[in-house]
């Protein structure tokens, strides 16, 4: 038992070593940034073959980024999206048994779907970092929202469910006062960052719109 | 979302000085569906689109506490923060956030104003539930299920129904003893 | 039965009253009003009606089949949309509009195909015996039956 959290402990020292250097590498900004760029090329690639091999790309930048990626998950996800569209037939029957047809239509579509669901999930991992500021008024509220949510998560009071509604006032009253009485953070130290990020994130960007190039002329 | 300094647009003058900063509360009620989203993201579920659509309940408590602008604000709060925490700002699982939380905010704020008091927070949470519900498995016959998406239908409709009295009933019971609720409210504490 | 009755009476008359607080009453759980009651019944209702429609027997919506030389093709009866299906003669082009399936052109000499019109039933074929093509409507219904055809 105590090997395993150990383990467990030794993954989660690794992956937070690898988000250090995925952080010392690209500003939140340019992330988010290059994520919504590579999200538009991928969401309109044609090809099949193209897009399964930018999921493996976006799988690994969500691995280096040191996002905790659940391969199961994916999988089963992936499994319910085909089998949906599997249960509506269209286009040529590849394969009988019985009540259940498999279409060559509907297997695009679905793998078309859990593609783009995966793809996207993956992409939004490497790309949102936690430490993301987004401008204007209404990005000071969230920033706001993300200060309070990290004393909630620090409150060490009790839930006992017993007396859950008088925990939870005491919960909100706390939090609430904590918050009104403490200064609000001042801005994070500027981290000073190379060229480098630049060059890879453009360079993914590139390849992902020559990819959608490729797919558009090759259909 | 305009990068620009904040406009005063809101008579903040004329309101009693119990009236707490909407700006603050907003903010306080989109951290407590940030927290309890993580909650319900613990919670192991049969199949991952099932939700049980825990962190509306700030949403349906703001009905009472927000004027509508300040209210859609703190939807749009909830689903770009929890976007953001997650990690799924740029995928389908943001849009069906983004669609379950409008539709569930904008339902709740008209059964609350139609409804007076003839509606409690049950009424109000259930008819919330239910429609994002049902948006959501719009949305999913649009981009994940196909048309094979109206099987699921009939589940989600009734989970939305279960968990939206569920949530409603805590609601209701939470905000008629509630210390912060009263404050939060504008009210000077019973 | 009389005295659910006067329980059921006694707290519709509840029903509209405003919310009075007091100590005693934070205990206890909420006192449902007049549209949380319509709310419930609705909402029920819906989830029920949906529920009926979506899994009763034999339910299913309907597909077209279309099988050629080239294998077989199956598309959903309910939406709209144009197969060419190729045979010894050349293509043949099935068309399925407003729920309902026709052969719009054969490339056969006898056209009766063509003539037939359209189908929209489970069990209802059409088939073009020059061009080897041969469309029919299925569902998941028991009661199939077979009561048009044309050759």
């Amino acid at each position: 038992m105590r090997d395993t959290d150990a383990a467990r402990g030794r993954a989660g020292a690794r992956r937070q070593a690898r988000a250090a250097r995925y952080d010392a590498l690209f500003a939140p900004w340019m992330l988010a940034a290059t994520g919504i760029l590579l999200s538009l090329a991928f969401l309109f690639q044609p090809l099949l073959s193209v897009k399964a091999a930018l999921l493996c790309v976006f799988l690994t930048a969500a691995l280096a980024s040191g996002k905790r990626v659940s391969l199961a998950t994916t999988l089963f996800v992936t499994l319910g999206i085909l089998a949906a569209n599997l249960l509506v037939p269209l286009g040529r029957v590849l394969w009988r048994a019985g009540p259940l047809i498999i279409t060559e239509g509907a297997l695009r579509e679905g793998i078309d779907k859990a593609l783009t669901f995966e793809g996207l999930v993956y992409i939004s991992k490497a790309t949102i970092r936690p430490g993301l500021r987004l401008p204007g008024r209404f990005g000071s509220i969230v920033a706001r929202a993300f200060m309070y949510y990290d004393r909630i998560v620090e409150y060490r009071g009790k839930l006992r469910p017993a007396t859950l509604f008088e925990d939870a006032d005491s919960f909100m009253l706390a939090i609430w006062e904590e918050a009104g009485a403490a200064v609000a953070s001042g801005p994070e130290a500027r981290q000073r960052r190379g060229v480098c990020g630049f060059v890879i994130a453009g360079l993914a960007v590139v390849a992902a719109y020559g990819a959608l190039v490729l797919g558009m002329t090759a259909r | 979302m305009t990068p620009s300094t904040p406009a005063p647009t809101e008579h903040e003058n004329h309101a009693p000085l119990v009236r707490p900063d909407r700006a603050d509360l907003t903010a306080l009620l989109g951290a407590f569906c940030f927290f309890l989203s993580a909650i319900e993201y613990m919670i192991p579920k049969p199949l991952p689109f099932m939700r049980l659509g825990i962190a509306n309940l700030p949403l349906l408590l703001a009905t009472e506490l927000l004027p509508l602008p300040w209210f859609l604000v703190l939807a749009l709060v909830k689903v770009v923060g929890m976007s953001v925490i997650s990690g799924s700002l740029f995928s389908y699982i943001a849009l069906f956030s983004l669609m379950g939380t409008l539709v569930a905010a904008l339902v709740m704020w008209s059964a609350k104003r139609i409804g007076g008091r003839f509606i409690s927070s049950v009424g109000v949470s259930i008819l919330g539930a239910v429609a994002s519900n049902a948006a959501q498995v719009l949305l999913a016959k649009y981009v994940v299920f196909g048309d094979a998406a109206r099987l699921i239908a009939p589940l989600f409709l009734g989970m939305g129904l279960v968990t939206g009295a569920v949530l409603g009933l805590f609601a209701e019971r939470f905000a008629a003893s509630s210390r912060w609720y009263a404050r939060a409210a504008g009210r000077p504490d019973a | 039965m009389r005295l659910r009755r006067r329980r059921v009476w006694l707290r519709l008359r509840g029903l509209t009253r405003p919310r009075s607080r007091t100590a005693g009453e934070a205990g206890r759980l909420p006192r449902l009003r007049l549209l949380d009651w319509l709310v419930l019944a609705t909402a029920t209702a819906l989830v029920a009606l949906s529920a009926l429609s979506v899994y009763k027997p034999g339910g299913g919506e309907l597909s077209v089949f279309i099988s050629g030389e080239g294998g077989e093709w199956v598309y959903p009866l309910d939406k709209d949309r144009e197969v060419e299906v190729d045979g010894p003669l050349g293509s043949t082009i099935v068309a399925i509009e407003g729920g309902r399936v026709h052969i719009h052109s054969s490339p056969c000499p006898n056209q009766t195909c063509v003539a037939a019109g359209a189908i929209s039933q489970a069990g209802q074929w059409i088939a073009c015996m020059p061009n080897a093509v041969f469309v029919r409507v299925e569902g998941n219904a028991t009661n199939d039956t077979i009561d048009a055809g044309a050759y």
